[in-house]
């Protein structure tokens, strides 16, 4: 390819610009010796005017810098090697001669001067005057002077501009300052340093280019387009730069030392980022005392994110210095993200390095080691791998027989945070990490807790249950009762009450404690729950029930509280279902209702049942009628009651029905497939005691990717259920590890698709062995049910026909 | 700039100083006149409001800048006042 000749890539305009910006930059000898080679290499008159404009800048510069003489000889110069230049280099030395007397003699001139050559030497004026307090100050012009009474103006607006905001009635004190004055480009710059101060880039540029090229104050300008962001590309002089950092706060340097840092860290040079981190800290301004905290917190975490040594950290870093306690919390707090071994190790140096400078307060220490407790992986089992160790009792006795720090003891860190403040929070952990380890010592630390703390809800919440747990009703309703006169009874506790004097009740009722019983029941009934349909219904059935408790059963007393009953549960299937659960009580059956069930009272029954259980918290007796009753309903359900009844079949046990209700679930996507996937697998569970089927896995993994993908956190919840379900089963542990249901290779769209088809199209029905043969149906459906033996109806004899 | 600096008081301000300090600062920056500010305003007095957060802060603060020159912006505009004197010498040094 020919090379292109050099005149082509440059040219006269390309010359002519780069030049231009060369004495823009100050650059003045070389821009001469630019000229000079574009003239030798492209004589002509566009070279020579390039050349004469490069020594007129020069002259000027010689002019400036005091040298007259040489100044006046380059005038000659010039005009003999170029005579067309022989006008501007006579006005040149013209200049010469005038600055040759100094202001003095130039304003001699301009007092004599008239017309022209007054005007000549206003604009002589004003390129020379770098300094309004020259004018301001002389002696030549006497005190009234319009030129030293503009000079004195423009000075004081000029100090004003530069030391501080600027009043907004300063630049009103110029008006009189005239357009034509050699002062007019000082009220330019002036209005351009106010609107680089206040942060207005576009009056910047506005004043600026209304200074004309010649004054003295133009090479401001482009100092200001550039600090202002008006022109940030802006090519600067090596004195506008300078002035440009002093402006800036030292801005620029701050600015490469930190791009040199970011280089040095990036490939890991030390020595370099080690240098420019100082220079970094160096360049800081002094008062900047939160930005200087956060770049040493940067500091330290890209210094251990690079793999240096902490010990090499540069400056006021360094772990050596005055500020290392600060230094190793950063540290700590850099190892977090890589190590939480090293950050535990570190949070420990820096507590023993805390208390060296003065005991730190205990919410300092308990904020400290609650964090440092927090950095453990969630599992003992993997924090025990992650320090090389066996199992979890292996790393206690380590720790115990010191092999391991002690600070790898969490329960220990824990209790030492709750030793050290005794706050909620402190416990909270603590006691939430030892329920997931052991329930007895978690109770202890309630009890504690609840000691130390009466107000919180917490350890009450925990001591209430676990009555409730061991039927301690008596603990449970004491411990309610004294929160409630310590007015800490807030409304989670406020509702277990009910629970409670439910719970009392039934135990009475079971130990014909009559007395008591009634008591209890005239106390749950003030409960606000008891006004609610199934909870009121269910209290109802209890006082049937206790009717017929102790020695002596009351007959009229038993029908009353019957048709309360049947008045509050308006559903004889239902009615049927609670006197089932509360004769359970007296270890008696009730009568078979003498109305036909119909599928639609059977199901909605299921449906309030499973509504009613987890209120209980305990679950109800079904008779089996009921269950083979609403079968028949199956299909013409919501799938919401479709969803309770899978959900009540697995808590109480009616896979059969269960399932039943899946295939319809699963018959149509919706919504709520994901949830019916993880009831099937659930009810699916029941069928075999060897381990979980195949089967099962595969329709969990679906429910679970299902769920997963369409963020159905019920669906999740769903799944989770059937997990802990599976996992309950003989074998089911190994089973769901070794095929890695929580893997991340779960089913995709075309996957769960495929498992949702199987499904429907395999029997509908679940031939569960876990039922009992007696409520298996024998008949097809809406046929009544036959009567009971005699043997299950006794005493409690009790006939729905008595309330028709 | 640190919370502390946001709303203008030392780190040693008590909880009524923080939060008489925020009521002015929400007065100068109400949400819906100047949202941005009022939320860089609301934060700030989220990270300092009480002994436990002031402590959080003081432990675990503060964060590391996400990239280093992010600490140009921290420092503001950083336009400083230097007087008429840098200027004039500037304009001797390049000379007329």
């Amino acid at each position: 390819m020919p090379k292109t000749p050099l005149t082509a890539r440059t040219g006269p305009a390309a010359e002519a610009t780069r030049i231009g910006e060369l004495l823009e930059q100050g650059r003045i000898r070389d821009a001469v010796e630019s000229a000079k080679e574009f003239a030798k290499r492209s004589p002509g008159p566009a070279s020579d005017e390039l050349l004469v404009e490069s020594y007129s800048a020069r002259i000027r510069q010689l002019q400036a810098e005091g040298l007259d003489r040489d100044a006046r000889s380059l005038c000659d110069l010039v005009e003999r090697r170029i005579p067309a230049s022989r006008e501007r280099m006579t006005a040149l030395r013209n200049e010469c001669d005038l600055l040759a007397q100094g202001f003095r003699g130039l304003l001699a001139a301009l007092e004599r001067g008239d017309g022209d050559e007054r005007r000549r030497l206003l604009v002589l004026l004003a390129r020379k005057l770098c300094d309004p307090g020259v004018l301001a100050d002389s002696e030549a012009l006497p005190e009234d002077h319009p030129l030293k009474l503009e000079a004195r103006a423009v000075r004081a607006v000029f100090t004003a501009a530069t030391s501080g905001p600027l009043p907004d009635e300063a630049m009103a004190t110029l008006d009189f300052v005239s357009r034509s004055s050699p002062l007019a480009p000082w009220k330019l710059l002036i209005r351009a340093i106010d609107g680089f101060y206040r942060g207005d880039p576009e009056s910047v540029r506005r004043n600026v280019a209304a200074l004309s090229a010649g004054s003295a104050v133009t090479p401001l300008g482009a100092l200001l387009l550039a600090a202002s962001g008006a022109d940030p590309q802006k090519p600067l002089s090596v004195p506008v730069a300078a002035l440009a950092e002093k402006l800036s706060s030292g801005r620029g340097t701050l600015r490469e030392s930190l791009e040199e840092l970011e280089r040095g860290l990036e490939k890991r040079d030390q020595h370099r980022a080690s240098r420019f981190a100082e220079r970094v800290l160096a360049a800081l301004p002094a008062g900047a005392g939160s930005v200087r905290q956060r770049f040493r917190a940067t500091l330290v975490a890209r210094w251990v994110r690079a793999g240096f040594p902490p010990e090499a950290l540069p400056g006021e870093v360094s772990p050596g210095r005055a500020n290392r306690l600060d230094t190793i919390r950063y540290l700590a707090l850099a190892m977090e993200q890589k190590d939480w071994t090293q950050a535990v190790g570190g949070w420990d140096i820096y507590l023993e390095l805390r208390s060296l400078s003065g005991p730190p307060t205990g919410k300092e220490t308990a904020a400290v080691l609650l964090h440092m407790a927090s950095l453990f992986p969630p599992s003992e089992d993997d924090v025990a791998s992650a320090l090389g160790v066996h199992c979890p009792e292996c790393l206690r006795q380590e720790i115990r027989d010191g092999t391991l720090p002690a600070f790898f003891d969490r329960e220990a860190l824990l209790a030492r945070a709750v030793a050290a403040d005794g706050s909620r929070r402190g416990f909270l952990a603590l006691f939430s990490f030892q329920s997931g380890l052991d329930e007895k010592v978690a109770a202890e630390t309630a009890a504690r807790w609840h000691a130390a703390r009466p107000g919180d809800p917490e350890p009450l919440v925990f001591l209430v249950e676990e009555a409730m747990r061991r039927k301690d009703w008596k603990r449970a309703l004491s411990l309610l009762e004294r929160a409630e006169e310590e007015k800490h009874l807030g409304p989670e506790l406020r509702g277990k009450r009910f629970s409670v004097l439910v719970g009392q009740l039934e135990m009475q009722i079971q130990k014909g404690q009559c007395a008591g019983a009634r008591a209890s029941l005239v106390l749950a009934r003030k409960e606000p729950q008891a006004s609610e349909s199934e909870l009121g219904a269910y209290l109802a059935a209890l006082e049937w029930a206790l009717c017929q408790s102790g020695r002596k059963p009351e007959p009229t007393a038993t029908l009353e509280a019957a048709k309360r009953l049947a008045a509050r549960a308006h559903n004889p299937a239902f009615v049927w279902i609670l006197m089932a659960s509360a004769g359970e009580l007296l270890k008696r059956s009730p009568l078979l209702p003498a109305t036909i069930l119909t599928p639609r009272e059977s199901f909605a029954a299921l449906v309030r049942t499973q509504r009613l259980v987890p209120r209980l918290d305990r679950p109800l007796k079904v008779p089996g009628e009921v269950l083979w009753s609403a079968e028949g309903h199956l299909d013409g359900a919501s799938p919401d009651d479709l969803l309770a009844l899978c959900e009540g079949g697995g808590a109480m046990a009616w896979p059969r029905e269960a399932f039943a209700a899946t295939t319809r679930g699963i018959a149509s996507d919706g919504p709520l497939l994901a949830r019916f996937l993880g009831a099937r697998a659930r009810a699916l569970t029941t069928r075999n005691d060897a381990g979980p089927p195949g089967r099962v896995l595969e329709i969990l993994r679906a429910a679970l990717a299902l769920a997963g993908t369409n963020h159905d956190t019920e669906g999740l919840g769903s799944v989770s259920t059937a997990l802990r379900h599976v996992r309950a089963t003989p074998g089911g542990r190994k089973a769901l590890s070794a095929l890695g249901v929580f893997g991340e290779d779960l089913p995709d769209a075309e996957a769960i698709r495929a498992v949702v088809a199987k499904e429907r199209l395999l029997p509908a029905i679940l031939d569960s062995p876990k039922l009992p043969r007696k409520v298996r149906p024998t008949k097809p459906p809406g046929r009544p049910a036959k009567k009971k033996p005699e043997s299950q109806r006794e005493e409690l004899s009790f006939d729905f026909g008595d309330l028709e | 700039m640190s919370p502390f600096e946001l709303l203008g008081v030392v780190e040693t301000a008590g909880d009524d100083e923080i939060r008489a300090a925020y009521h002015k600062a929400v007065l100068a920056h109400p949400p819906d006149r100047d949202p941005e500010g009022f939320q860089k305003v609301r934060a700030a007095f989220d990270a300092i409001r009480d002994e436990e957060a002031r402590l959080e802060l003081r432990l675990f603060g503060p964060p590391p800048f996400q990239s280093l020159l992010e600490l140009l912006d921290e420092l503001g505009e950083g336009k400083r006042w230097v007087g008429p004197g840098p200027w004039i010498a500037t304009l001797k040094e390049t000379g007329p």
